[in-house]
């Protein structure tokens, strides 16, 4: 049965769904490519990252009362928010890899010339509507967002006058963000422009960075890349705890925030399942080559062929070529999880 | 097939699985790492208190307490010219500094000079054949008295974080104010600590003193009278937010100018309000408050605006205020009816004190923000923005009358003006945070003999000639060897 159709399939006029996107992402890169030419990188980055984001920030503060801990939280919830329908796109581009790993590994099995080995698996990501630039969009926000932060945040709380020099180059001459000045370095146990000497926050970093790319990790086609995956699973986390060590709480705050987000995000299109101890303790292993029972227990959105003439069609066309490809994505994460306890 | 072509085809089909899966692993695990080496690159580390704080003379003129380097302050001697020509002939103490034939060369060698002190090569030649081993002999060295916290065991774990205040001389005892939250009472002659008060927070401006009370400001939001022998705590008074600017003196009144945009008028023996004062600004007070010979009380912060306000009653005396470019941080420069004021856009301005109106047709634009205060030197305003870019003004119209000299450094801190021609140099008054706040034109010397001193960040020490900007040692900046 064909329910859903995953919103990352083709649209009825045969148009990719993701290219509208495309050409969105594409757009905003050439414009701020054109902008770093014009002003010279430093003034671009200054003005359209920077000075921007302290304004934003100080204006959050004033919002929250003062609280600027909190106005990091604020901002990085409406920044994903606005980012919503790349980070949504990122995660289901995510799932339907997942859901297409035995096709993967059927074509990789089949075709041993590896350019026909690429038009196919090409063809596949098209079906499935995986698309890798939709999964590097929210990674390149995030990391720019999360650079420029850490800037901001070495002029807003800074921790040192020098700081406070620089700051004033960089606040909008407006009185209400002029008076606001200088904001509170404190919230809870931390001082926001000092790093964590508690070593609380590079944990809760740590472990939410862990346990947001197990949830979102492509099955490995193969023993080695699953080893990498592993690898890369505890490197990431691991890497975060030391750099938010050696950085102000704030971009700390404000990485853990986002992995929260990323956390719901996660939820709502992967359902409960994906954030259950088995999945985040165990490796990521290839459904089809290691289908054991927690793979069959996992939930994985069903791939049937769309409109083929025969159920028990073979995995691929005569010609060898794949045929179209479905995604069957329950509506809720939740609602199906009953569903299944029901079974 | 054959046995070779068997071997080949299999070797083919080794490669072609070797390079079937991993490769889109690959190539995600190499976007991670260099996007952490970016983002490496791009965020280096915390950005830690550097410090600003520029020199003090002692009273005697023999003297000079500065920074030469991150939390370290040095008590150099004034007089940094070395011994030279007839001077080295003999082993006396012929410029009176304790030293004998310093930066003399050795006997019998020849010692570099002029261009050659600018490189750290053994430049002086005998016959093409270097006839010592010495670089940069005979050249200036600033000799060190002391320096604290020590290049000791025990020194080492003595960590100041920056020393944003000037240090200031009372009798023997030189008080320091450090970015951990401590005062430091030091030993004039030896450098030793003599005793050491906690604040709460960060201090990042200078103190005051006032018969045998030393008043000290914090981040804390506190201004802290205490003893000066002895370091107990006499008093305090709590704003209710943190303070950046230095406390000024005048008469029995301790003004404190907090960044709640409050200016505090408080009694100095009580630490209590002084009554019928009143003044409040939306912005922080960054600027020390600075009493004009006229009896105008100069603050400004935040709001880019500079008040002039009435002492006893801290009533506003000009109709409004003078607005700048942005954040007045800098404190002025007052020369008779004539405030020279910086502002952190670079603009520098001549301010009338009567009715605050611009004397200049336009404020002179410098490359970058101005935290140190202006200084003049024999009729020429004397101003460094942050980049080291140093410029001399002239004070009719603020043209330019050299500049900018580049000291490739990054300045915040005061420049300093010491005379050279006497035994005994003196300073500007205005250098002296415990001095009136407002000197003459008479006492800030004819630029003839006096020289610059500027702190660069990191401990740089420059100097310069306040009439034509030159280099008046023979390396325009130096760090200052211990």
């Amino acid at each position: 049965m064909t329910r859903v159709a995953a919103p990352s399939a083709p649209s009825p006029s045969g148009r990719p769904r993701g290219s509208r996107g495309n050409a969105l992402m594409f757009g905003i890169i050439g414009l701020v490519v054109i902008l770093f030419i014009v002003l010279g990188p430093g003034t671009a980055w200054d003005t359209l990252f920077i000075t921007p984001l302290i304004n934003a920030l100080v204006f959050l503060d004033i919002i929250v009362f003062g609280q600027f801990g909190l106005a990091i939280i604020l901002f990085t919830l409406l920044l994903r928010m606005a980012t919503i329908p790349f980070t949504i796109r990122q995660l289901e581009s995510t799932r339907a890899m997942q859901a297409a790993q035995p096709q993967i590994q059927e074509i990789q099995k089949k075709h041993k010339d590896p350019k026909r080995r690429q038009e196919e698996m090409m063809k596949l990501y098209k079906e499935v509507g995986f698309n890798p630039l939709g999964c590097a969009m929210p990674l390149v926000i995030q990391m720019g967002v999360f650079i420029a932060l850490y800037r901001a945040l070495r002029f807003v709380v800074g921790g040192s006058p020098e700081s406070l020099v620089g700051l004033s180059q960089h606040l909008y001459n407006i009185p209400m963000l002029q008076n606001a000045i200088p904001l509170d370095q404190h919230f809870l146990w931390l001082t926001l422009g000092k790093q964590d000497v508690t070593f609380i926050l590079p944990l809760i970093v740590g472990v939410s960075t862990y346990i947001q790319q197990k949830m979102s990790m492509t099955p490995g086609a193969n023993p080695q890349q699953q080893q990498q995956q592993q690898m890369m699973a505890w490197m990431m986390p691991m890497m975060l705890f030391f750099l938010t060590l050696n950085l102000p709480s704030g971009v700390g705050v404000y990485w853990v925030t986002s992995n929260v987000f990323q956390l719901f995000a996660g939820y709502y299109v992967y359902g409960r399942r994906a954030l259950s101890w088995r999945q985040l303790l165990l490796p990521s292993a290839a459904p089809a080559a290691n289908p054991g029972p927690s793979a069959k227990r996992r939930e994985q959105p069903k791939i049937t062929q769309t409109k083929q003439p025969e159920e028990s069609a073979p995995a691929t066309a005569p010609d060898g070529a794949t045929p179209p490809l479905t995604i069957v994505r329950p509506r809720h994460g939740k609602r199906r999880g009953k569903r299944k306890n029901r079974r | 097939m054959t046995g070779r072509a068997s071997t080949d085809r299999r070797r083919k089909i080794i490669q072609l699985k070797g390079h079937r899966g991993p490769r889109r692993a690959h190539w995600s695990a190499f976007a991670v790492l260099v996007a952490f080496a970016l983002f490496a690159a791009a965020c280096g580390r915390i950005a830690s208190p550097q410090g600003w704080a520029g020199p003090t003379l002692s009273p005697d003129g023999k003297t000079v307490y500065a920074t030469i380097e991150r939390g370290k302050i040095a008590a150099l001697d004034a007089n940094m010219a070395p011994e030279t020509g007839a001077q080295c002939d003999n082993n006396v103490d012929d410029d009176g500094d304790g030293y004998v034939n310093e930066g003399c060369p050795q006997a019998g060698q020849k010692s570099e000079q002029g261009a050659q002190c600018l490189n750290n090569t053994n430049d002086d030649l005998n016959n093409g054949v270097p006839d010592d081993n010495l670089v940069n002999d005979g050249c200036p060295a600033i000799i060190v008295h002391w320096v604290f916290p020590p290049n000791t065991d025990e020194g080492n774990k003595l960590k100041l974080e920056g020393i944003y205040g000037a240090p200031i001389r009372v009798g023997d005892v030189v008080y320091v104010g450090a970015y951990d939250g401590n005062v430091y009472a030091l030993d004039a002659a030896a450098g030793t600590p003599l005793w050491r008060f906690e604040t709460g927070d960060a201090i990042v401006s200078s103190m005051a003193s006032k018969d045998g009370t030393l008043f000290v400001t914090s981040t804390d939001g506190r201004l802290y009278a205490l003893d000066a022998a002895t370091g107990t705590e006499r008093g305090r008074f709590e704003t209710n937010s943190s303070i950046w600017a230095s406390p000024t003196v005048v008469g029995d009144v301790v003004y404190v100018a907090a960044m709640d945009g409050k200016l505090y008028a408080l009694d100095a023996a009580t630490l209590t309000p002084v009554s019928d004062f009143s003044f409040k600004t939306d912005a922080g007070l960054l600027m020390d408050p600075t009493l004009a010979a006229s009896g105008t009380l100069l603050v400004g912060g935040i709001d880019h605006k500079l008040y002039a306000l009435d002492p006893k009653t801290g009533k506003q005396l000009w109709s409004k205020p003078f607005e700048g470019g942005n954040w007045f941080w800098a404190k002025p420069l007052v020369n008779g009816d004539t405030a020279y004021l910086a502002d952190l856009n670079g603009n520098v301005y001549a301010v009338n004190l009567k009715d605050g109106t611009p004397r200049w047709n336009k404020p002179f634009q410098t490359s970058d923000s101005v935290r140190a205060a202006p200084l003049l030197a024999g009729g020429t305003l004397v101003v460094v923005d942050r980049s080291g870019n140093a410029y001399g003004l002239k004070t009719e119209d603020g043209s330019r009358q050299w500049g900018p000299t580049l000291l490739g450094k990054t300045v915040l801190s005061d420049p300093f003006l010491l005379q050279t021609t006497s035994a005994s140099p003196t300073p500007a008054p205005s250098e002296s945070p415990a001095a009136s706040p407002s000197p003459s034109p008479a006492a800030t010397g004819a630029a003839g003999g006096a020289e610059v001193l500027i702190v660069a960040q990191g401990g740089d020490l420059c100097r310069l000639n306040p009439a034509d900007g030159s280099p008046t040692g023979a390396v325009l900046c130096s760090q200052v060897q211990t």
